[in-house]
């Protein structure tokens, strides 16, 4: 499984990688997750099963949507609180919920 | 309610308006084209900072200490092999305009989806065409560094919209089928190069005989009400609280308000690099590393002094957000803050979350204008701790201390908000304590 994060510069989105990185080893999981700064967008995102926002760019969403729709890769904005807090669990329990 | 009618426009009307400013084509090629001049702005610094020890000789005694004869030394080294110590800076931020034009033509060639690589050497062609006569097999440079800047954006921007429309006219040469592509390809771009060629070839000579100005330099005297206009207190107010209004709706301010200054204050710290580099006295306050390092303190918001209040928070709920934001406030990330206190939609936090940045910036702004402080000229990556990002952009020690006092101001002018803030918190956590208490004494009576 391939999560993307992507936010403004790819520097907040690192620190969310970290947490999920943890919460996906303490659940067995095999995941690959990566932060990538939005202009890079559409160059990366073949590459991935899952993509999630930041809540700062999610004037992005729609944008993001039509490129990955290409793709059929699902895309979402992460909750605030969840992102804020850096719950890696929760974020990663997000992506996995979207590619069922 | 007043206050839920201006949340509502903030929402509703303010953040989609700013959200498709932000992804307007043209400012986002600007703006990625921008980005990708960094690198090479970055070497040109490291060439400034070898260049320029921070000491002056005249105030220098003889019976100084070590580290001062180091950097007299140094300062001796450096002025001896100027030249060959600039050469970096002469190829990389001295030519700006080139890597700017290479990037913006580059960007928005491929949001239509045009041929990158021939379109950016179109781009490039058409910027050296009007930007560098060259005589006697010398190109000058006056035009291709940071006074280029609004050229490479005005000459990216239209060769590229030009290739487009030619494109969709499909005016090109057509090959029959069985010539294979890449042939096809290298006569497909032949009528686009030359219809731009004559267009901004043609411009640069009409202008210039009728001005005696090369498109550069008309561009720049256009331009000029409008730099100044940005580098003014009033600019420095503007796009400090503007970013923190789309900040206080949940997107990116700095990137958002980005995409309008950004140009600006890459042109204001370049130019000020090149006037230090000729020995003129520097002219623009208002630049990229002041906005990085005197502005967004910690992160938009100036939150960094917000961070070290959390840090001894009687809330739990901040104090566990002070602790994971810490490390990432250091290098000026602060969306753990933003998100997780939240500053967003928060209404206690308004005031001070929107409005302590811009009165900071405006604050430095004088501070830096008045002397006190040095222009910065050098752009240091923008994760770079603050205090050392002021010191290494100006190389004046006094701008590491006018950031901690900012910093420090920033702390007084958010605590009683915080304190309301925190008051709050805690009274609920306290509840939701009580609650969980009476449920488990519920269950054991149970």
């Amino acid at each position: 499984m391939k999560i993307l994060l992507t936010c403004s510069a790819g520097m907040s989105t690192s620190l969310m990688v970290e947490k999920m990185k943890e919460a996906a080893k303490n659940r067995g999981l095999e995941a690959s997750i990566k932060a990538e700064a939005m202009d890079g967008f559409a160059d990366v995102v073949n590459d991935y099963d899952v993509v999630l926002l930041g809540p700062q760019i999610r004037y992005k969403e729609a944008e993001f949507k039509k490129i990955a729709a290409e793709y059929e890769i699902p895309v979402a904005v992460i909750d605030s609180a969840a992102y804020g807090m850096l719950n890696g669990d929760k974020v990663l329990q997000q992506a996995l919920e979207m590619v069922k | 309610m007043a206050k839920n009618k201006f949340y509502d426009f903030l929402n509703n009307k303010f953040m989609p308006v700013m959200g498709r400013i932000a992804n307007q084509r043209h400012l986002k090629a600007v703006r990625d084209g921008l980005i990708s001049t960094i690198p090479f702005t970055i070497v040109g610094s490291a060439a400034l900072i070898l260049r320029f020890p921070p000491v002056d000789p005249s105030k220098v005694g003889p019976d100084s200490n070590f580290l001062m004869k180091f950097l007299l030394a140094w300062n001796t080294w450096a002025s001896n092999h100027g030249d060959a110590i600039m050469m970096p800076f002469q190829m990389t931020m001295a030519l700006l305009g080139i890597f700017a034009v290479i990037g913006i033509s580059y960007s928005l060639a491929k949001t239509y989806k045009l041929n990158e690589l021939s379109s950016v050497g179109m781009g490039l062609m058409s910027y050296l065409l009007v930007s560098a006569p060259a005589t006697n097999g010398t190109l000058s440079m006056t035009y291709l560094d940071a006074k280029g800047l609004f050229t490479a954006i005005v000459i990216g921007i239209l060769s590229i919209e030009m290739l487009r429309i030619l494109e969709e006219k499909e005016i090109k040469i057509k090959m029959p089928d069985g010539v294979p592509p890449a042939v096809a390809s290298s006569f497909a771009i032949l009528i686009p190069a030359f219809i731009l060629m004559a267009v901004f070839y043609g411009a640069s000579l009409i202008i210039q005989g009728a001005t005696g100005k090369l498109i550069p330099e008309a561009i720049m005297a256009m331009m000029a009400p409008a730099v100044k206009a940005v580098d003014s207190p009033f600019g420095v107010f503007f796009f400090a609280t503007l970013c923190q209004l789309l900040w206080f709706t949940g997107i990116h301010g700095a990137a958002t308000v980005g995409a309008i200054q950004q140009a600006f204050l890459d042109q204001n710290w370049m130019r000020n690099a090149e006037l230090r580099v000729a020995g003129e006295p520097m002219q623009y306050v208002y630049t990229t590393p002041f906005w990085s390092y005197f502005v967004i303190i910690g992160g938009s918001g100036a939150t960094l002094a917000l961070v070290f209040l959390y840090l001894r928070s009687r809330s739990k709920q901040l104090k566990s957000v002070g602790k994971l934001s810490l490390l990432p406030a250091l290098f000026n990330i602060n969306e753990p803050v933003i998100f997780g206190s939240p500053l967003v939609l928060n209404p206690i936090m308004f005031i001070p979350f929107v409005f302590v940045q811009p009165i900071l910036g405006v604050i430095a702004y004088f501070i830096v204008k008045w002397g006190w402080v040095g222009k910065a000229f050098i752009n240091p990556p923008w994760t770079t701790p603050a205090p050392i990002g002021a010191v290494l952009s100006t190389l004046d020690w006094k701008a590491g201390v006018l950031v901690i006092v900012l910093a420090a101001l920033a702390g007084v002018m958010y605590y009683p908000f915080f304190k309301a803030y925190e008051k709050q918190l805690v009274e609920k956590e306290m509840g939701e304590e009580q609650e969980s208490l009476e449920n488990a004494e519920g269950s054991v009576s149970a």
